[in-house]
């Protein structure tokens, strides 16, 4: 049945080799890790939120070393300048011009850890690059390195000194994540286990930029039927009619869960994308772009995303 | 509650409250509306300014002041002009005291009720035409309301209330027609106000000219066979043998035999819908043998009289010989009384009609040298004619010498008598419009039309009417032919365009199935309909069963009418088979929410029945590639419907 289309045979091996190295490194975090490789095969950006210590800095940067991406590492702090994240311009005597030194962003994979301990301004800064996929100083344009991966990862709002991003911002983000405590039996070999550091060092790469852009490239071609078009139009109409949120889900929110559902079903050989793929990406694309109903409503990104999915039929 | 959400709330309300209330307005004394349209602007601008509203004790006060007024200004609390006041000032005031829901609601009933009632007042198209919309205004309204714990103004609220109205149409209809009618007048109620239009049972000189300009129509007569001639279209009204020298009126006393009528010749029979005149004269040719019994008695002067005023359309089949003989005998006393002449008026009238008697061999060529007199002699016809002085014969005669067929009806009549000749006027229609688009004729007020009998040994009572002697063409073509340009004529303009006159024409036709089918419903037509159904012997158990069939019709089509409206959009044939599949698999117990995804269903199927493990995976599988891969096609199709086909859980 799982007509293997795309990926090609050598792709595949190459993806299931990756998937496990990664895996290999964060314990028990397999569907994680497959939404962080379906975010950056439908390019675009990811947002792992949860307390310190879970191991988002260890997934992001095994992310880079499995992936073979140039890795770059900015700590946002609440002193941090736009100039920390894309760069400087300094005058250069010998020329008698103004040189551009390119900032941390200037890299194929930027782990953006703590996004929301730094200024509006400083985060500004980095979510117009990854929007705009360059940055502009000084009249000139300077492109970022392609593939382009962020991985930004923020503290849960309540924790002190924090400014949490702005809705506009978060849309930014095709997927928000959590990675959760890992269960028993994954903290017993990871206290048994090698410290993940050594272990990184050692992780060999399983792909390269060129074949990631390539594997980019085959996302948007994966078949996306009429009844699955009319899937993901319905969960939009579900999201907008407001009786389950306040704001519906955007145009763009829409394109990206189209995307992310694609990047799924590439990433699991599927022919053409099925509704199970959308549901596997549903959560993380839609949950941070829902806002309940009434403001007294606590519910997580992921029990509203989960509400949207029971309240639709699949046609 | 934030201001915006009441504000557009109350809007609605007002507004619809407003729609019902606009039809009484007429009837209604000022001071109901000065207060309803202050009560109704302070409370607007107290939903905008954000003021409280009044207290219990001053709402209290105020309406027990309204209900006060209206018993002083009315004179009572019951009828219709009083009931409508009571009822529009207690909706005013319940404005007053809108907080809840319910306050509203009670409010948009009230306006339906006030819809109601218009028809208690008038039944014409014009009503209908207004009070639809309002109603559909406020079930608008309603729906604003039943919105009210939802945020943002109800989406098209006119479309959907609208299709709500259409769909209870059918049950509408089903019980227009076949809800048991009340024979006789429920609308009878007669308002105290209303000022009545058209004859009276009195004559003077110059009472008819204002009415000859007024266009509306009186009645309208559908013949059954031959439609007589214009000189034959006489329509009888009042019959007045009392003069006073000015004034022709009705004797108070009656009771006179009435002198037998010998009809000859073929007859007229014809159906007349009489629109309301607040008199209780019916109108037919001369001379009328049949009428319906119940509703009119003919007097001695052959004139037909209802027992209660005509408040509302009513219709009557009747039927009329031109040719007739009336009163071969005459006795003396009704030889007196039509003899009568005030003393010592009309002098030099009465001294030339005794001199142009003697001149004359018989009545009969007296009457012909009058008539000659009229024609030959410089009278003139006209709708404004100088006024006359108490000798008003004598003034018409030797001094005006303008005038119309009142003048010359009631100076005629004088001269009779004067000679000796018994003699009346006689007030009624003459002629009408023939619309041939609805093939019936349209008589108007404007044809009022006043003229003489002579009684005549061994003819009886003979019509003469001394207008046609003067402008013929009256008679015969109607008053716009008879009088000279640049006189006022009602509708002359209208006359002269063609394309006016045929939208007139078909207008009329529209009001005149108006009455005949919707105000004139009544018992005897829904019998008719009932007689055109088969049922022989119709009665109201037919009605009742009728009644409850249709009504269960009507629901049934509004059933299927909503089920088509709400169905789902229509089923993709591998989502067909795939709901086949997870349908017999429902009934073993293993059911499949909306929103599962089928290998996410599969699992879970598994999970419970193992021993389906093959075929559900086959037919799950079947139906992904079927209807998500690429390259789907009937084969797939083909084989999931065998699979499904096979499959027994």
């Amino acid at each position: 049945m799982n007509a293997l289309r795309e990926p090609t045979g050598q792709q595949r091996h190459r993806l299931e080799a990756a998937l496990e190295r990664l895996n290999g490194v964060v314990l028990g975090k397999d569907r994680e890790i497959r939404l962080a490789i379906a975010c950056l095969l439908a390019r675009g950006h990811l947002l792992i939120e949860d307390i310190p210590g879970v191991g988002k800095t260890t997934l992001a940067h095994a992310l880079a070393k499995v992936l073979g991406l140039g890795y770059q590492r900015i700590q946002f702090t609440s002193d941090l300048l736009p100039a920390d994240v894309i760069g400087v311009s300094v005058y250069d005597r010998d020329s008698g011009r103004f040189q551009f030194h390119t900032g941390p962003v200037f890299s194929q994979l930027v782990l953006a850890d703590e996004v929301n301990r730094a200024t509006p301004k400083a985060q500004s800064a980095l979510l117009e690059a990854m929007e705009e996929r360059q940055v502009t100083m000084d009249g000139a344009s300077h492109p970022l390195p392609e593939p382009f991966f962020v991985v930004a990862t923020q503290n849960p709002a309540y924790q002190v000194g924090t400014f949490p991003l702005p809705e506009s911002q978060l849309d930014r983000f095709l997927m928000r994540i959590e990675l959760g405590y890992p269960a028993a039996s994954q903290e017993r070999a990871l206290l048994r286990g090698r410290d993940r550091r050594d272990l990184l060092a050692e992780v060999p790469a399983a792909l390269d930029p060129e074949a990631i852009l390539e594997l980019q490239r085959q996302v948007p071609s994966v078949h996306a039927s009429d009844a699955l078009l009319d899937y993901v139009q319905a969960l939009a109409r579900a999201s907008r009619d407001g009786t389950l949120f306040a704001s519906g889900l955007s145009t763009r929110a829409v394109i990206s869960l189209l995307r992310a559902a694609q990047a799924w079903a590439f990433l699991h050989g599927h022919a053409g994308v099925l509704p199970e793929d959308l549901q596997a990406v549903l959560p993380a694309v839609v949950g941070h772009r829902l806002r309940p109903r009434e403001a007294a409503d606590r519910r997580g990104p992921a029990e509203l995303a989960r509400a949207l999915l029971e309240a639709v039929p699949i046609p | 509650m934030p201001r915006p959400e009441g504000m557009r709330r109350l809007g609605w309300t007002v507004a619809g409250l407003a729609a019902a209330v606009a039809p009484h307005l007429a009837h209604l004394r000022g001071w109901v509306v000065a207060i309803a349209l202050a009560v109704t602007a302070w409370r607007l601008l107290a939903e905008w300014r954000g003021f409280g509203l009044p207290g219990r004790w001053l709402r209290t006060a105020a309406a027990v002041a309204a209900g006060a007024g209206v018993l002083v200004s009315y004179r009572g609390v019951t009828g219709l002009d009083a009931g409508t006041a009571l009822l529009v000032l207690m909706g005013t005031l319940k404005l007053l005291e809108t907080r809840t829901p319910r306050d509203h609601i009670v409010l948009v009933f009230i306006g339906w009720f006030l819809c109601l009632a218009t028809f208690l007042y008038q039944q014409d198209l014009w009503a209908a035409a207004w009070v639809v919309p309002a109603m559909w205004l406020l079930a608008a309204a309603l729906l604003n309301v039943a919105r009210s714990g939802e945020s943002g103004p109800a989406p098209r609220p006119f479309r959907t209330t609208g299709a709500m109205l259409v769909k209870a149409l059918p049950l509408a209809l089903v019980l227009f027609l076949f809800f048991p009618r009340v024979a006789g007048h429920f609308w009878g109620a007669p308002s105290s106000e209303r000022a009545s239009t058209g004859l009276t049972e009195e004559l003077s000189p110059g009472d008819l000219s204002e009415l000859t300009l007024n266009d509306t129509v009186a009645f309208r007569v559908r013949f059954a066979g031959e439609v007589p001639p214009p000189l034959q279209r006489y329509w009888r009204g009042p019959v007045l043998t009392e003069f006073d020298g000015y004034t022709w009126t009705r004797p108070r006393a009656q009771a006179y035999f009435r002198p037998a009528v010998e009809f000859i010749g073929e007859p007229v029979e014809y159906t007349v819908t009489l629109e309301p005149t607040q008199q209780r004269m019916l109108f037919a040719l001369d001379m009328v043998d049949r009428w319906p019994a119940d509703m009119a008695a003919q007097s001695w002067d052959y004139q037909l009289w209802t027992r209660q005023p005509i408040s509302a359309v009513i219709q009557y089949e009747a039927r009329s010989y031109p040719r007739y003989r009336a009163g071969a005998e005459l006795s003396a006393a009704l030889r007196n009384r039509h003899l009568q002449l005030p003393e010592g008026r009309n002098l030099r009238s009465v001294e030339l009609a005794r001199r142009m008697r003697a001149a004359a061999d018989d009545d009969a060529a007296f009457i012909a040298d009058v008539l000659a007199m009229f024609r030959e002699q410089d009278f003139h016809y006209t709708l404004t004619p100088p006024r006359l002085d108490r000798n008003s014969v004598d003034d018409f005669l030797f001094n005006t010498r303008r005038g119309f067929c009142g003048h010359y009806a009631s100076s005629f009549t004088a001269l009779m008598r004067a000679a000796g000749v018994p003699a009346r006027v006689v007030g009624g229609y003459q002629g009408g419009d023939w619309n041939p688009v609805g093939g019936y004729l349209i008589v108007r007020q404007s044809h009022a039309h006043a003229w003489s009998e002579v009684w005549l040994a061994g003819r009886g009572w003979v019509r003469v009417d001394p207008t046609a002697a003067v402008a013929p063409e009256r008679v015969e073509r109607g008053l716009d032919a008879a009088l000279p340009d640049g006189e006022p004529v009602p509708g002359r303009l209208l006359r002269e365009s063609e394309v006016l006159w045929q939208a007139r024409m078909i207008w009329d036709n529209v009001n005149a199935r108006w009455n005949d089918w919707v105000v004139k419903f009544d018992a005897a037509r829904q019998e008719r309909i009932l007689e055109e159904l088969g049922f022989e012997t119709p009665d109201w158990r037919q009605l009742a069963w009728l009644l409850a069939g249709g009504l269960g019709a009507g629901l049934l089509l509004v059933s299927a009418w909503l089920a088509w409206e709400y169905r789902g959009p229509r089923l993709d044939p591998a989502a067909a088979a795939y709901r086949r599949f997870t349908r017999r698999l429902a009934k073993r117990g293993v059911e499949r929410a909306a929103h599962e995804a089928p290998r996410d269903f599969l699992a879970r199927l598994l999970a419970a029945r193992p021993d389906l493990a093959r075929p559900a995976t086959a037919i799950t599988e079947a139906y992904l590639r079927a209807r998500y891969a690429p390259d789907a096609g009937g084969a797939d199709l083909d084989r999931l419907r065998a699979l499904v086909r096979h499959f027994r859980p």
